[in-house]
């Protein structure tokens, strides 16, 4: 087991890559979508505006791509290196979605993606529209398969601890593939990304209307990105509601840390939409609440309550004082494999093990730990309120915000006139940053949420992390982010640099800013 | 519309100006993970079969080492 100081940094460097990672991801996925979009509007219509659209934010899509792409490969080489012990304890499980998610990331996704780019001139519309629509689904699956392992961390099923090996071994694949908590977090994570991607484009087109340039290639873009940005804030909001429920029934700890829950609410629970948590005194200051909402949203009833911190606290002291059983067992089977009464006792108490381990980190004799080192691991369960708290509301906060700026641009797109209200796409500029804020905070609710577990109620942070020097941890530490920060300097450059030179870069001579090289270039001629 | 003109010879064709920076990202990008591979984690070995495994989590015997440092607060986050 590592210092507190080893897991802290091993911590803070998977987070830091994952967060990095996740600037890149989420406009993958939404891009794609849209560029599906855009050429099959091409295909249908055979207006060759339609495929400057696709080629011209494909461009984009591509330098996020080829930027992005390795940032993710770090994270999975981390778990070989930082997280050595979670690796063997639970890989597994966990090594199946990541070995699948390779295949679908560098043969389909990757493939799919080098026809996109250099199949314009050689490949049919219908057969280039095949291979945007192949390399759609690929992204989307990669993702699907990272989720299941993401999934899996959060909700255990289909795996049981075996003695002999010191690991968890899969007995269900079909109960993993088909984790309920896996499949609301794909869902709510790919709808995300679609909403990033349509922000991204909507916020450019808005650019290039208040510049008055390529007037008829952004108000084109400009309805699309409106028409699926909304519907995909929509699902978002919708599918986000029902991973809510997920983390209820699985994770009540999170749900109570999430929503400042610090006694059991008699149901229908309310919701709390403002407060200042006070962990001290388990106490929210200022609370502002909507009766009856949290009840339905998290139980999916108006008859069943929701439990607080403090009872959930006394669920996890039974549980502990249980895994101590199933820990003091284990020790002795791990001297004597053939120790009848410790196999009994073992089973009888194994469900409790993980529980059992969270004493690992105030004693090293588990069997004979103090009632002060049960209260401390008893405490150790719930992660900090208020960041979960804050977070999860801003995270609300931000959606909300983006349905608004989606409903209005629709609603302008719709009466014909996003072009001429330079309020919204004012509005729909300065939101660039809000999608990539909310994924963060979105992804810091569910992993700071699940501590102090890496696997909730199996196998706990602490007892996860490799034994390595720190000196090495910071370095590396440092390297990472010092080599990530430049490839998002270079992501920027290069992404200020093409919206800039907009649609003219493709060098078709139709648009502003390049060269007329067929007489009189422009829109009139490309849009018919 | 035949999509011949979408390739013409113009000054500005910054399509094919913009793959040898991509192509210098990506390889700039490998000769740096290497690097930090060379330098941080290549000497770094972990054993993690059972019996190593067992040993970290402190029960292969009663004179496991010290555990972590205890938090102050005892939370878990």
């Amino acid at each position: 087991m590592g210092s507190e100081t080893l897991v802290e940094l091993s911590r803070l460097q998977f987070a830091a890559t994952a967060m990095y990672h996740f600037l890149f991801v989420p406009l993958t996925l939404g891009m794609v979508w849209l560029l599906l979009v855009m050429e099959s509007v091409y295909v249908m219509t055979g207006k060759v505006i339609y495929k400057d659209m696709t080629r011209f934010w494909g461009k984009l899509f591509g330098i996020n791509f080829a930027l992005g792409v390795t940032t993710g490969i770090t994270m999975e080489f981390q778990f070989g290196t930082n997280w050595a012990y979670y690796s063997h304890y639970v890989g597994d499980i966990f090594g199946a979605p990541l070995a699948i998610e390779g295949l679908m990331a560098f043969f389909l996704e990757s493939t799919m993606i080098g026809l996109f780019f250099f199949g314009w001139d050689r490949l049919s519309r219908v057969q280039h529209l095949m291979v945007t629509a192949l390399m759609a689904i690929g992204t989307n699956l990669s993702a699907l398969w990272i989720l299941i392992a993401n999934g899996w961390m959060q909700n255990p099923v289909g795996a049981q601890f075996n003695y002999t090996t010191m690991r968890m071994e899969l007995v269900d694949f079909w109960a993993v593939l088909f984790n309920p908590d896996a499949q609301a977090k794909f869902v709510h994570t790919v709808s995300a990304g679609y909403v990033t991607g349509a922000v991204f484009v909507l916020a450019i087109s808005s650019w290039y209307l208040l510049k008055g340039r390529d007037v008829e290639f952004a108000k084109r873009s400009f309805r699309i990105a409106s028409a699926f940005g909304l519907a995909s804030v929509l699902s978002v909001i919708v599918l986000g509601d029902e991973s809510g429920y997920m983390v209820g029934e699985a994770q009540q700890t999170k749900m109570a840390a999430m929503e400042a829950i610090w006694e059991t609410q008699p149901a229908p629970a309310p919701l709390t939409i403002f407060a200042l948590p006070d962990e001290a005194r388990a106490h929210n200051d200022f609370a502002v609440e909507i009766p009856w909402v949290m009840g339905v949203i998290g139980t999916r009833s108006i008859s069943k309550s929701i439990p607080g911190i403090r009872e959930i606290k006394e669920r996890n002291r039974t549980r502990i004082i249980s895994g101590m059983a199933a820990v003091v067992a284990l020790e002795r089977l791990q001297s004597d494999p053939h120790d009848a009464a410790a196999k009994e006792q073992f089973e009888r108490h194994k469900a409790d093990l993980g529980f059992g381990f969270l004493l690992k980190r105030f004693t090293a004799r588990v069997g004979e730990a103090s009632p002060e080192q049960i209260q401390l691991a008893v405490d150790s369960t719930v992660p900090r309120v208020a960041p979960m708290f804050w977070s999860f509301h801003a995270m609300v906060a931000l959606a909300t915000l983006m349905l608004l700026l989606f409903l209005a641009s629709f609603w302008a797109t719709l009466k014909g006139g996003c072009a001429d209200r330079r309020w919204l796409l004012k509005w729909a500029l300065w939101m660039i940053p809000v999608p990539w804020v909310a994924c963060e905070l979105g992804w810091f609710v569910a992993e700071y949420g699940r501590q102090p577990w890496t696997i909730y109620g199996v196998l706990p942070t602490s007892l996860s992390v490799s034994t390595l020097s720190v000196g090495s941890l910071y370095g590396s530490l440092a390297g990472f982010m010092g080599f990530y920060t430049c490839l998002l300097v270079v992501e920027m450059f290069l992404m200020v640099k093409f919206a800039r030179l907009g649609p003219g870069s493709l060098g078709t001579g139709r648009y502003d800013n390049e060269p007329a090289v067929h007489g009189i270039a422009g829109v009139a001629v490309a849009t018919h | 519309m035949a999509c011949a003109a979408s390739s013409p010879a113009g000054p500005i064709h910054t399509q094919a100006r913009l793959w040898p920076k991509i192509a210098v990202v990506l390889l700039v990008k490998v000769v740096g993970l290497t690097v930090i591979w060379f330098l941080f984690i290549r000497g770094h070995q972990v054993n993690a079969d059972a019996h190593s495994t067992a040993q970290a989590f402190g029960l292969t015997g009663r004179d496991s080492a010290p555990q972590s440092i205890l938090k102050e607060d005892g939370h878990g986050q």
